[in-house]
């Protein structure tokens, strides 16, 4: 006879125990040193492993930022690999090996800011073959949250790129607004005139969206 | 904080849940580890400069007098304008992107597909298809060499008319073949399997699943010499073959003059996707990460396993709906199997739980046993089935059950419910 389970409610798959994952051969690399000029050291060396140590170290940072400034969108994988080919061939160009991570945020920054402008100017032929705007998919928020989440992308892809930038990194990213005028290359003043315009025109389409009403109601933006 | 501030964290909280459901980090950390060694132009060493340049010349020029020699590339023309190596093509969502190479191959990339032309060869040329789907007719001719690569997988083709399509979110390869033969590579083909017309491929590197199945009854089997065949599987049946017991397989089925089915054994799964994080008992996360590719495309492509495993992840993720499309599924596509009568009782205890569909969770009860007589999870169904006829408004049938429970388990875990419904 069969021996019998209590039905504690576990999981079916999980009491079916069966095929069990097995352990996989894998490749162990030594590690690199973990300080940055160490890294750039390896990388000017030909490395691969310290190609993709980059990644490993640097590239979730990247992969936010670019999701920060542009939000979900297609072209998100291409600008990622992107960012760090560009990296990796001017590589002479890093000035400070200690800022290897803040250098590559601005290089994803202005691979950001170079798609925000391309889009804008040919925003009017996105009806043109071979243009599609990418979809904005919501998957972990409720129905309310996720139309706002729209309204709000739909407000960012309508602000100028230079304001748009400064105001995600600041209010997406919550970055510091020194840390932003160092990776967008401009001066602190700058930096808060952008994000003044930037709230402003924010606030002033926000308050035509019925999905952004409710968001509104606390207040404008915090000091 | 502000309701905009919210709103904000909504937005980050949103965007980090895509990027953790993301699949594309690994093939990019991939190809930036295959990138030529890149030489920073700072990287300064003057004494040397003068050696390299000299061997530049020498070797542009060698290049220059053996190019004068080969026959010119293929040129290619999209919607009658030419087009270079590194053309990137994407396709809208209601157009279709015809490449028409001097050779006479065409090559159609379907709606809201994404590729690029690698290289122009005089001999063929390399495709990248980075997403969508291709309608491929390869022109033959003598030692013609084309590639479309898809990710981790790529497709030798020497003269042949298939579609080939990638589907990187889902992780998902398909080929339907229809004429001549191509020679699959990467990952769970390993260095070459061929293929032959007639035949159907799907496969998944991160599963590391394959299945082949016959589409045209008279399809001869792969036969070349230096690929082994793949295992053919009826469609009805396809399913998952082992990589590196895929040939053995076959030849086995063939020997026995039946089809090798469920052959459900894979590679190790990667550390990505929702079969390990359910593994791990996180089915929140693994039911993120299975619905942000399109729970029922992973649905469709799913082993009986980890269709148990998606179930029971949507379960706990208080998605009952989807936790009984999964379950179905299974029953659908792997029926008169042991997992498919466990998806039985799944689908009572989910009706029972969930969807309070009392008759409904019954019915899968009795499902379960008639299909699993003396199975290990026959005292729990018998008891809960005692339970939800009782909570159906049945009581001569929740009578019965009772009875029937009590002589067989008198001190089982439902047994004081039996007893009350069998005084009743």
């Amino acid at each position: 006879m069969a021996s019998q389970r209590v039905d504690t409610g576990e999981p079916v798959a999980a009491a079916a125990a069966k095929n069990p994952a097995s352990a996989g051969a894998r490749v162990v690399h030594l590690p690199l040193p973990d300080s940055e000029v160490a890294l750039v050291a390896a990388l000017g060396a030909g490395r691969a492993d310290a190609r993709e140590a980059l990644f490993d170290r640097y590239g979730s940072d990247v992969e936010r930022v670019l999701y920060r400034t542009l939000g979900p969108d297609s072209e998100i994988p291409d600008l990622l690999q992107d960012v760090f080919v560009v990296a990796l061939t001017s590589l002479d160009q890093l000035r400070n090996a200690e800022a290897l991570r803040s250098w590559l945020i601005g290089i994803a920054i202005r691979k950001a800011r170079k798609l925000i402008s391309k889009r804008s100017r040919w925003r009017f032929v996105q009806h043109l073959p071979g243009f599609s705007l990418p979809e904005r998919p919501a998957n972990t928020a409720s129905a309310e949250v996720s139309d706002a989440l729209r309204a709000c992308y739909a407000i960012l892809e309508r602000m100028p790129a230079d304001e748009r930038l400064v105001f995600a990194l600041r209010h997406l990213d919550g970055m510091e607004l020194t840390t932003i005028a160092t990776a967008c290359e401009i001066s602190l003043a700058t930096v808060k005139r952008r994000l003044a315009r930037g709230q402003q025109r924010f606030l002033a389409l926000a308050e035509r969206s019925e999905a952004l009403v409710d968001f509104l109601q606390g207040g404008g933006f915090a000091p | 904080m502000t309701g905009l501030d919210t709103l904000f964290q909504h937005i980050a909280a949103e965007e980090d849940a895509l990027r953790a459901g993301a699949s594309y980090k690994a093939r990019v950390r991939e190809r930036l580890a295959l990138l030529d060694a890149p030489v920073p132009a700072g990287n300064h060493r003057p004494r040397w400069f003068a050696v390299a340049a000299l061997v530049s010349a020498a070797a542009a020029l060698a290049l220059f007098a053996w190019r004068s020699l080969q026959p010119p590339a293929l040129t290619v023309a999209i919607n009658g304008a030419a087009a270079t190596t590194g053309a990137w093509i994407s396709a809208a969502p209601n157009e279709v992107v015809p490449l028409r190479f001097s050779d006479g191959t065409q090559i159609d990339i379907d709606p809201g597909s994404r590729g690029r032309i690698v290289e122009l060869a005089p001999l063929g040329a390399q495709l990248l298809l980075e997403s969508g789907r291709a309608r491929v007719h390869v022109k033959s001719r003598p030692h013609a060499n084309w590639q479309l690569s898809m990710g981790p997988f790529a497709v030798h083709v020497t003269g042949t008319q298939f579609e080939v399509a990638w589907h990187p979110e889902q992780d998902t390869f398909e080929l339907d073949l229809h004429e001549g033969s191509v020679e699959l590579t990467g990952c769970v083909f390993g260095q070459g399997q061929r293929v032959t017309a007639g035949q159907s491929v799907r496969a998944s590197c991160k599963r590391g699943q394959v299945s082949v199945a016959e589409r045209a009854p008279t399809a001869a089997l792969g036969s070349a010499a230096s690929a082994p065949d793949l295992a053919v599987v009826a469609p009805a049946e396809a399913a998952a073959v082992a990589p590196g017991l895929a040939s053995a397989d076959a030849s086995a089925a063939r020997r026995e003059g039946h089809l090798a089915s469920r052959a459900l054994v894979g590679m190790p799964n990667e550390a990505t996707g929702y079969a390990p994080l359910a593994r791990a008992g996180k089915y929140k996360e693994a039911f993120a990460v299975a619905d942000a590719g399109g729970f029922e495309n992973e649905c469709a492509r799913a082993s009986a396993n980890d269709l148990l495993l998606l179930g029971d992840a949507a379960r706990y993720a208080h998605q009952p709906r989807k936790s009984e499309y999964a379950l179905r599924t299974l029953r659908r596509r792997f029926s008169h199997t042991n997992d498919s009568a466990l998806a039985a009782f799944a689908l009572g205890r989910l009706s029972f739980d969930a969807l309070s569909a009392y008759s409904e969770a019954a019915t899968w009860f009795q499902t379960y046993l008639k299909e699993q007589p003396g199975g290990s999870l026959t005292r729990e169904a018998r008891g809960r089935l005692v339970e939800a006829l009782g909570r159906a408004g049945n009581p001569t049938a929740a009578r019965d059950a009772a009875l029937r429970y009590l002589k067989d388990y008198p001190t089982g875990p439902h047994a004081e419910l039996a007893r009350r419904l069998a005084q009743q």
